[in-house]
């Protein structure tokens, strides 16, 4: 309900007609104290007001004693000069009063029908938003679905391609590891290959001038002793040298 | 004078008019309709929290793998691997053992991306390394603040026996003086497993941060990691690492 609900005044109903008189000295008087009477005669009042009753000898602090009010018929007054007959004039607040109620409830209705026009068209609008959103909502559901798929896929892609990049990385590790490897054998056997080269080398030297020392001394009276020690110590050398390459050559097949 | 009392009827269209009044000053009474809503969409569209499966990295990778390094050593006439991890651009952590005896350091990332190495550097006091390279890691996480302790759950990432980046997790399982008398003080013990090779991984706790550095292993499958204090403590000491030696040919 738009403007929310208010507490409805309670204090301000206004009381009830006979709380008016609590407390009022109804036996103050003999008018007051007068029993209720004929509405059709209260209606009409008569013109005239009834002469006041004999005054009530009242005792302070105890209330009167009641006298009953002379009946008023309204037709006639007993009080009025002989031969005068009022007519009894008509009420028109009642009337009033009635129009005015029928003229709140037009109003009232017409507010309620308008009202009630107004929360139909704006329902109306509402509900065609709501059915809007609704077709939205369903489309975008639907979406999310393949997107959710594609997700979960790309996801299982992403899964695979990560495990082949790490795959890679080690196989391109293991290789590097391998061309490492490769390369301090193949420096292994370069060393060990010039290692052999220059055993054979100087065993080649040493050989080849054992052999001619070996020719120089068959005729060493030929030679000068001096040149000849002097040939085979250099001989010696050649062997030495050759005797130190293979050293190295081992050294290097130990490695 | 005393007022006179009112008629039955005078009386009903009072209390008529009353109870019409009063109710017409209720607020029950309905209302016309304000102003119509037309935008039925907020302004700021509600964030859905992260299931996480995803991963954030630009290439999907754990950060605990973006941040691990495989370390190959060649040496005169050997060669050796191991792990490493970065702690910032161009740092690297790893063993002391590990870049023992080198002629050659070659780091290679995650995706198999190779990265020059400049220079390595030793501690003494403990078998941990610096290795600095020429171009940035890919990333490098924080060091935690404190050790762990027993019964925190521990995660190695490195690249046992030099084979693919490897996760394996376990618990800290206690503290003991290094058996090999590599490091000054006490070292964790986890039941992470390890293998050679994985010496220099980084250990991760819960939320990603360097708690120790695996460098070595029993025969019971227990690993022995450099806790992050020693860590902290060599790096705070600018004597603490010395430029490695070479190997001789």
């Amino acid at each position: 309900m738009p403007g929310g609900s208010y507490p409805c005044p309670v204090s301000d109903q206004p009381p009830a007609p006979h709380e008016a008189f609590v407390g009022a000295p109804r036996h103050a008087t003999a008018r007051s104290a007068a029993p209720p009477v004929d509405s059709r005669v209260q209606a009409y009042p008569p013109t005239v007001p009834p002469p006041p009753g004999p005054p009530v000898a009242a005792v302070p602090g105890t209330l009167g004693t009641l006298v009953p009010a002379p009946v008023r018929t309204g037709a006639t007054d007993p009080a009025a000069p002989s031969g005068t007959r009022t007519r009894p004039r008509r009420r028109r607040w009642p009337t009033a009063t009635l129009v005015l109620l029928t003229v709140l409830g037009l109003a009232a209705s017409t507010y309620l029908w308008r009202t009630s026009t107004a929360w139909q068209e704006r329902s109306a609008d509402y509900l065609a938003a709501s059915q809007d959103l609704g077709s939205q909502v369903a489309a975008t559901r639907g979406e999310l679905a393949d997107v959710q798929a594609e997700l979960a896929a790309v996801r299982a892609q992403l899964g695979t391609a990560q495990a082949r990049i790490v795959e890679l990385a080690d196989e391109k590790a293991q290789l590097g590891d391998d061309r490492e490897v490769q390369r301090q054998l193949a420096d292994y056997q370069e060393r060990v290959t010039d290692a052999a080269g220059r055993v054979a080398l100087a065993l080649d030297q040493c050989v080849q001038g054992q052999n001619q020392l070996i020719g120089y001394m068959e005729n060493a009276a030929q030679y000068d002793p001096v040149e000849l020690d002097q040939y085979a110590t250099s001989v010696q050398d050649l062997c030495q040298t050759a005797t130190e390459a293979n050293t190295a050559l081992q050294g290097e097949l130990a490695r | 004078m005393s007022p006179r009392p009112l008629a039955a009827t005078t009386r009903a269209a009072v209390l008529g008019l009353s109870l019409g009044l009063s109710i017409g000053a209720c607020a029950d009474v309905p209302r016309m309709p304000g102003p119509a809503v037309t935008d039925f969409v907020p302004s700021e569209a509600p964030t859905a929290a992260p299931d996480g499966t995803g991963n954030l990295s630009p290439d999907g990778f754990q950060q605990a793998q973006r941040m691990a390094v495989r370390i190959r050593n060649v040496g005169c006439a050997s060669l050796s691997t191991g792990s490493g991890f970065a702690i910032d651009a161009t740092t690297l952590i790893t063993n002391r053992h590990v870049v023992a005896d080198t002629a050659e350091l070659q780091v290679s990332t995650y995706d198999g991306r190779d990265i020059a190495v400049t220079a390595s550097s030793t501690a003494a006091l403990a078998d941990l390394a610096i290795v600095r390279t020429a171009a940035e890691l890919p990333t490098f996480p924080e060091l935690a603040a404190v050790d762990p302790v027993v019964g925190d759950s521990v995660t190695v990432v490195g690249y046992p026996e030099g084979g693919v980046l490897t996760l394996t997790t376990g618990e800290v399982i206690g503290t003991t003086t290094d058996p090999l008398n590599e490091n000054l003080g006490e070292v964790l013990v986890a039941n992470a497993q390890v293998e050679p090779g994985s010496s220099g991984s980084a250990v991760l706790d819960v939320d990603g941060h360097v708690v120790g550095v695996v460098y070595a292993k029993n025969a019971a499958d227990q690993s022995y990691i450099v806790p992050v204090s020693t860590l902290r403590a060599l790096l705070d000491d600018d004597g603490a690492f010395t430029p490695s030696s070479s190997c001789t040919p």
